[in-house]
């Protein structure tokens, strides 16, 4: 009997110190994702490159995307600008802060969207385009270090601090070497993994500055689906203000 | 008079082919009103009773709820809201649902598929609906992740009893969330809005959806008869409207159907400060409302056709009548000469042809029970696209004795009045000129 009340108080403790871990950032987690995202968010430069991303999936044949992308992480803005295939072309997206719009050129519309939707029924959502902000959504804890692929990793678990996110739970695996992200894993509120992004490759834009030039996106639940891009012709040219415009999605289409 | 109806009818056949020709048409009109008719009432019949038995209540309740400016699809408060309609009507039962689209994997194939939740300790209104091809109601009942499946998703999946299935999904505050599902029964079934039916426990797709206790996301009022289920609706909108509730009607047919399918989504956001429950109502005839317009252009259908029947009916008697009163000018010439009256004369006529219309109007009513007769062993396959309008895989024709009245009277009253004009020409010709015509 007594060891019984022994481990129940002792569980009760656990669960406890648990739920408190899940509410509070842990100072190693917080360092790493400041680190992180001070080197992905392109704050101070306009940047534009051109995204193909290839959807592979089971028993059918690939299906390719390309879009053109105009960022100004400083402001929160972003346009997307979908290039390819014609049946796609002229569609896009605009985001200003937390406003995000997907205009259709066929009916003249812009449509109000979820930030995280994801582009052209792919795995990818827009917000991996914009400026990440972690820590605002989530609460990061360190969970140790792990290889992946060839690189050791400090792991990173973040749990939703309220559930309007698409992944309340996700781990971030970052490179030691150099303080990048190589893989996150997305879970649902239950903990099924339902998503991995690897962040295969970055093109250096500025010292300190990055931006992942290639990324695979693996759905877990369909089998064989995956989504791999590509950011080629990266420019940190200034961008004209007009094309961080919705009217700048209108004149594409016309 | 007796002698004058009984000399109507006499004289109806004295020129049989002419007789049979018109008589076919007046059969023809019968049979195909009434097959429209009774084929109308077949199918409303069976399509409230499909729906009342799977998809929505004599009342049926909607609604959404604002919550710190987001607007969650739901019925917040539905045990309140059920305690309300018990308080004012003690005999009607009421079964709450939870309800969302959602996908479906299996081994790395995915559908999406509407699952239903209920209350298994109190719903078992599905329960006489489904034929188990695998797995039992017991097993589903006594298992809290539990869920009975179409057989055509089963098939779709390559699924059997007893398997594990996960359910993904975006929940109504924007996460995924995830569920496992046992596979407790595979069902098929007779009723159309049953036939995608994937069924779980309330409180399991509840929980997926992240939602509240005392949210459901739509409510089923059922009395014990169908009477007034206007004026039930009244009251109750009445007494929730008392407590807060912002209660309302649908606006049209598509808001009903919208109520019956009401569902989970992602919340939206909504510019206001103010918390609110709003609750739509929609009474069994609004829902059904839709089927209303589709039975109007069935209807309007077989009513143009009889129209045009009937059009070429006018045209005959009139030409017939002509023929016939030319034909019979001494007779007329006799019967104006031994005292009848001119309007004795039009009555004949009249009534000749009326009573051609009436006997050939009941024939074409006789005809028309064994067309039906006959239609109704006609077996059509389950998915094919007359689905949702059969019963047991065959068409419902319910012939009433109003129709089949209403029918009899019009056309002997089209009869007689089409017959009048043509009757009245052979009234007006004088007596001495009817006998001395030569035709």
């Amino acid at each position: 009997m007594k060891i019984k009340i022994v481990l129940l108080t002792a569980l009760f403790f656990m669960a406890g110190i648990y739920s408190f871990a899940q509410t509070q950032n842990d100072v190693k987690a917080v360092a790493i994702i400041n680190a992180f995202e001070n080197k992905l968010n392109l704050d101070g430069y306009d940047v534009q490159s051109s995204f193909t991303l290839v959807q592979k999936k089971q028993n059918e044949a690939d299906r390719v995307l390309k879009i053109k992308i105009y960022r100004r992480d400083a402001a929160g803005l972003f346009t997307i600008l979908f290039e390819y295939p014609e049946s796609e072309k002229g569609k896009g997206y605009f985001r200003s802060g937390d406003d995000l719009y997907l205009y259709l050129p066929t009916t003249r519309e812009f449509v109000y969207r979820n930030r995280k939707d994801d582009i052209g029924s792919t795995d990818v959502r827009t917000d991996i385009f914009g400026r990440l902000t972690s820590l605002e959504k989530f609460n990061a804890r360190y969970l140790g270090t792990e290889t992946v692929s060839k690189w050791e990793c400090d792991v990173i678990r973040l749990d939703a601090k309220t559930l309007d996110v698409s992944f309340p739970v996700q781990k971030w695996y970052v490179r030691k070497t150099d303080g990048l992200p190589v893989k996150v894993e997305n879970f649902s509120v239950s903990e099924t993994l339902l998503r991995t992004f690897y962040y295969v490759d970055y093109a250096s834009v500025a010292p300190g500055k990055y931006i992942v030039t290639k990324l695979l996106a693996v759905n877990h639940l369909e089998a064989g689906q995956k989504t791999l891009i590509t950011n080629e012709n990266i420019s940190t040219a200034n961008i004209a203000g007009n094309i961080f415009t919705r009217q700048f999605l209108e004149q594409q289409s016309r | 008079m007796l002698n004058f109806i009984r000399l109507a009818f006499k004289n109806a056949f004295r020129n049989k082919k002419r007789a049979m020709t018109l008589g076919i048409n007046y059969t023809v009109v019968t049979i195909l009103l009434l097959l429209v008719l009774s084929f109308s009432n077949g199918v409303r019949v069976t399509v409230s009773s499909s729906l009342v038995r799977g998809t929505a209540g004599h009342l049926t309740f909607s609604g959404e709820y604002v919550t710190g400016r987001r607007a969650y699809l739901g019925i917040k408060k539905y045990p309140e809201i059920t305690q309300t309609i018990k308080n004012l009507y003690p005999d009607a039962s009421i079964l709450a649902r939870y309800s969302f689209s959602s996908d479906l994997y299996y081994n790395g194939v995915s559908k999406r598929l509407s699952f239903t939740g209920i209350d298994v300790q109190n719903d078992s209104s599905y329960q006489n609906e489904l034929f188990f091809r695998e797995g039992n109601w017991n097993v589903f009942t006594e298992t809290e992740n539990a869920v009975i499946i179409p057989k055509s998703v089963a098939d779709y999946f390559e699924l059997k009893n007893g398997e594990d299935v996960l359910l993904s999904r975006r929940t109504r505050f924007g996460a995924f969330n995830t569920g496992i599902l046992k596979i407790a029964g595979i069902h098929e079934t007779e009723n159309y809005f049953l036939k995608d039916l994937v069924l779980c426990h309330f409180d399991y797709l509840q929980s997926v959806d992240l939602a509240n206790d005392d949210t459901a996301t739509t409510l089923f009022v059922y009395f014990p008869d169908t009477a007034n289920i206007a004026e039930k609706r009244e009251q109750v909108m009445v007494s929730l409207g008392a407590q807060g509730f912002v209660v309302s009607r649908p606006q049209n047919s598509t808001d009903a159907i919208n109520a019956v399918a009401a569902a989970s989504p992602k919340y939206a956001i909504e510019d206001t400060d103010t918390d609110v429950i709003r609750l739509t109502v929609s009474t069994i005839d609004e829902v059904l409302s839709i089927m209303a317009n589709i039975l109007f252009v069935v209807n309007s259908s077989g009513i143009f056709i009889a129209g045009i029947l009937l059009f070429i009916i006018a045209v005959s008697i009139f030409i017939n009548l002509r023929m016939t009163i030319n034909e019979r000018m001494k007779e007329i010439g006799t019967m104006r000469t031994i005292g009848l009256e001119r309007s004795g004369i039009i009555g004949l006529f009249v009534l000749e042809n009326t009573a051609l219309a009436a006997i050939f109007s009941a024939a074409g009513i006789l005809v028309s029970i064994g067309v039906i007769f006959l239609l109704r062993l006609i077996v059509f396959p389950p998915n094919s696209s007359l689905a949702i309008i059969l019963n047991e895989s065959r068409l419902v024709f319910i012939p009433t004795l109003l129709d089949t009245g209403i029918v009899f009277f019009i056309i002997a009253a089209f009869t007689a009045f089409f017959s009048f004009f043509p009757a009245r020409y052979g009234g007006r010709i004088k007596p001495v000129d009817a006998l001395n015509s030569t035709f």
